[in-house]
């Protein structure tokens, strides 16, 4: 009798374990296809071309949880904000579709880390409430726990030693993922501009430079891991690279002979001048630009200011 | 006298007198400055509001995913800030402008107005009108597709082309914002006394006329140029969602259900408090310092009289015309001094009249019919470029004469203005661009 208790246990716990090892890694079949559909087939800013495996993936694979989770953080990787508002969306009408699933709540849940953080940590708490031993719950806690916006040492060490009890030898994520450092091409472009190079394909690169530099904003400004303060710094920072490449800009018309074009670029910059507040932080350094930009034209007029 | 004599005189006073609009009327703006009498505070309001209506919006101010203009100041302009429609049109320059890939539909032109365009029908798969189910709305002119600032947005533009071949599309220019302050606090009995006075000459003439009405509150109504907007505030968040695309506290949404690509910012776009809505923040949101910024911009001044002008004056009401345009109305006691029991000399009954076939856009709003339009306010047209609600025409003569089509309540007034001499009618042209 107690031997019988004793296999019945042993065989309950090897299938608790086995059911726990299906939400600590994914199956061999289902690693392999992540990884080739996860690899960038594009630039970062490709939002299309780089989610659409991972949407193939999972339609074919529906009910797999590594599977929603990779494309969810591609999403958050490559999207702005629409498709991270769609990603949110999508996951509720999922849990619409199927009340009461253990699997889409969580992913419901997990869609909103990073828009609605504190949503988020609340869901998975109900989650596990009803739950306890549903790791991917505690592994996703303590990643939230441990990012600078929502630290909370105890509990990630809480959450932690959770996860990794039922899940050892998984890893955690750190949250948030690096930004993308800043487009070196304003600067390369304005070297180029320098040493005389080509005035088109000059121009051509701080636009470039600043729609790298634009996506890179939008891995900043829909997120909650970021203050205002720094949302508002790296906005001004942007806005400081527009005057820099906008300035380029009227160089290289005027570099190509296309002085009307220069000229029409160089008025939208004196409107928006006037238009910045005196205590916007970019209003010397347009100012001066403009100062440059008139001078260089051998124009006497001087920008007019407020 | 001999039969000759009396040809060459009659030719050459033919060809001396004939009417003419003396065109837009030269020297300062008329108009553009604050209400006499704001207290400090109020100009305050006022001066950070007009900053903030011209200010040039990019997409991370929230212009787009489409959008007419940039700014309210792009399309308001006209003699001065606040006003209508400018020249030459900064429409066609915006299509490209940091390198959108906008095509100029047909119907914005150099020398034209500014115009916003309505389908009247909504579209069937193929494209094609589906004239059962009306439209009426907004359809922006341009996309952010391309900007610098407008990331991977993938936007066609609507297919104006063939909105324009099936006559499916509607046109509007702005409607200028000068003393629209005094409009927002003339009362409701104001408006309905008036309304009702001298309904016997309105009956030999074929007038009605009824006010338009909000849904919510059965209020009247009285800005936009079928008296469809209730407020500043609503007009103003309105058109900020509407022509700029910038959502906000009053129309969060985005519009034209752009593709995810296309949706750069959280919503709304414009909030109080500045970004997030922190509290620390005492910052009004636009739609509101928008909203200042128009109740104390003055009523435009007219020009000096003449003796044309009074004898015009004169004859604008003996045919009719006044009894729509009506010369002034008495603002209400409000909480602001300075809009307080002014006459504000607007020419317009603030109600919604029958204009015909001629006139009509296809467009319902509120009570306000297809063929039906508020009484423009006349203030201010000595210095406006284009007439009507569609801009159709640069000529003042012209568009009185557009006031006369099948089933209008101004045709019998029309041809009480058609049959006065030369020089009456002269007269009530230069009337009319003094003001």
């Amino acid at each position: 009798m107690l031997f019988r208790i004793a296999v019945f246990a042993l065989l309950g716990s090897a299938a608790a374990w086995a059911g726990q090892s299906a939400l600590c890694e994914p199956a061999a079949n289902i690693r392999a296809e992540l990884e080739k559909a996860t690899l960038p087939i594009a630039s970062a800013e490709a939002f299309e071309q780089n989610i659409a495996p991972l949407q193939a993936l999972r339609s074919r694979n529906p009910g797999d949880l590594f599977v929603h989770e990779r494309y969810q953080d591609a999403v958050q990787q490559y999207g702005i904000e629409g498709h991270l508002r769609q990603l949110t969306d999508e996951y509720q009408a999922l849990t619409l579709e199927h009340p009461g699933e253990l699997m889409y709540g969580y992913l419901f849940a997990r869609s909103m880390v990073g828009r609605n953080t504190p949503s988020a940590i609340e869901r998975l708490h109900e989650i596990l409430a009803k739950n306890p031993d549903f790791a991917p719950a505690h592994g996703l806690l303590a990643e939230i726990y441990g990012s600078e916006a929502f630290r909370d040492s105890a509990k990630e060490q809480i959450e932690q030693e959770k996860f990794l009890s039922a899940c050892p030898g998984s890893r955690l994520t750190r949250r948030p993922a690096p930004l993308p450092d800043s487009s070196p091409l304003i600067e390369r472009a304005e070297q180029l501009l320098a040493q005389n190079g080509d005035p088109d394909t000059t121009a051509a690169m701080a636009l470039e430079g600043l729609r790298a530099d634009e996506w890179r904003l939008q891995r900043i400004r829909p997120h909650d891991w970021y203050s205002v303060e720094f949302k508002r710094k790296s906005q001004h920072q942007l806005q400081a690279e527009y005057w820099r490449a906008w300035s380029l800009q009227v160089r290289c018309y005027r570099k190509a002979h296309k002085e009307e074009k220069a000229a029409e670029l160089l008025a939208l910059m004196d409107r928006r001048v006037n238009l910045l507040p005196r205590s916007d932080p970019n209003y010397p350094e347009a100012l001066a630009i403009l100062a440059r930009l008139h001078a260089e034209d051998g124009q006497a007029r001087s920008p007019s200011t407020r | 006298m001999s039969i000759l004599v009396v040809l060459s005189l009659s030719l050459s006073a033919g060809v001396a007198c004939a009417q003419s609009d003396p065109g837009p009327r030269s020297g300062a703006p008329g108009a553009g400055n604050p209400i006499a009498g704001l207290t400090a505070g109020q100009a305050a309001f006022f001066t950070d509001g007009q900053a903030r209506f011209n200010s040039t919006h990019g997409v991370p101010d929230g212009l787009g995913p489409t959008f007419n203009g940039d700014s309210c100041g792009l399309c308001h302009s006209q003699p001065a800030e606040g006003g209508t429609s400018p020249t030459p049109n900064p429409q066609v320059a915006l299509a490209k402008s940091h390198g959108a890939a906008n095509t100029v539909p047909s119907f914005v032109a150099i020398n034209g107005p500014v115009r916003e365009v309505r389908f009247k029908w909504q579209l069937n798969p193929d494209g094609s009108p589906n004239r059962r189910r009306p439209d009426g709305g907004v359809h922006d002119l341009y996309t952010i597709q391309g900007r610098d600032d407008g990331g991977s947005c993938i936007m066609s533009q609507p297919n104006f082309a063939a909105a324009v071949d099936s006559h499916n599309a509607s046109f509007r220019i702005p409607t200028p914002l000068f003393g629209a302050g005094l409009i927002e606090n003339i009362s409701e009995q104001t408006i309905l006394d008036n309304a009702a006075a001298n309904a016997a000459a309105k009956l030999a003439l074929g007038i009605l006329g009824f006010p338009n009405r909000s849904g919510n509150d059965g209020t009247i109504t009285r800005f936009g140029w079928k008296a469809q907007n209730k407020s500043l505030l609503l007009f103003a968040g309105e058109a900020y969602n509407v022509e700029m695309g910038v959502t906000n506290e009053m129309f969060p949404n985005e519009r034209a259900n752009p593709p995810a690509s296309c949706l750069l910012n959280p919503t709304p776009e414009d909030v109080t408090g500045g970004d997030s809505n922190d509290a620390n923040s005492l910052s009004d949101s636009d739609i509101t310092a928008f909203a200042f910024f128009m109740r104390f911009l003055d009523q435009p001044s007219p020009a000096p009289s003449t003796t044309s002008t009074t004898n015009g004056a004169a004859k604008f009401s003996a045919v009719g015309c006044a009894l729509c345009h009506t010369p002034s109305l008495t603002t209400n006691t409000t909480i602001v001094d300075a809009l307080t029991g002014v006459q504000a000399n607007l020419f317009s009954d603030l109600l919604v009249h029958s204009m015909g076939d001629g006139l009509a856009d296809g467009v319902s709003q509120g009570a306000a019919g297809p063929e039906q339009f508020r009484t423009a306010p006349l203030w201010g047209l000595g210095q406006r470029l284009y007439f009507l609600h569609d801009g159709r025409t640069n000529d003042l003569m012209q568009a009185i004469q557009a006031h006369r089509s099948e089933d209008s309540e101004a045709n019998r007034v029309i041809r009480n203005f058609n049959q006065l001499s030369v020089k009456d009618q002269q007269d009530i042209l230069n009337f009319l661009r003094s003001l």
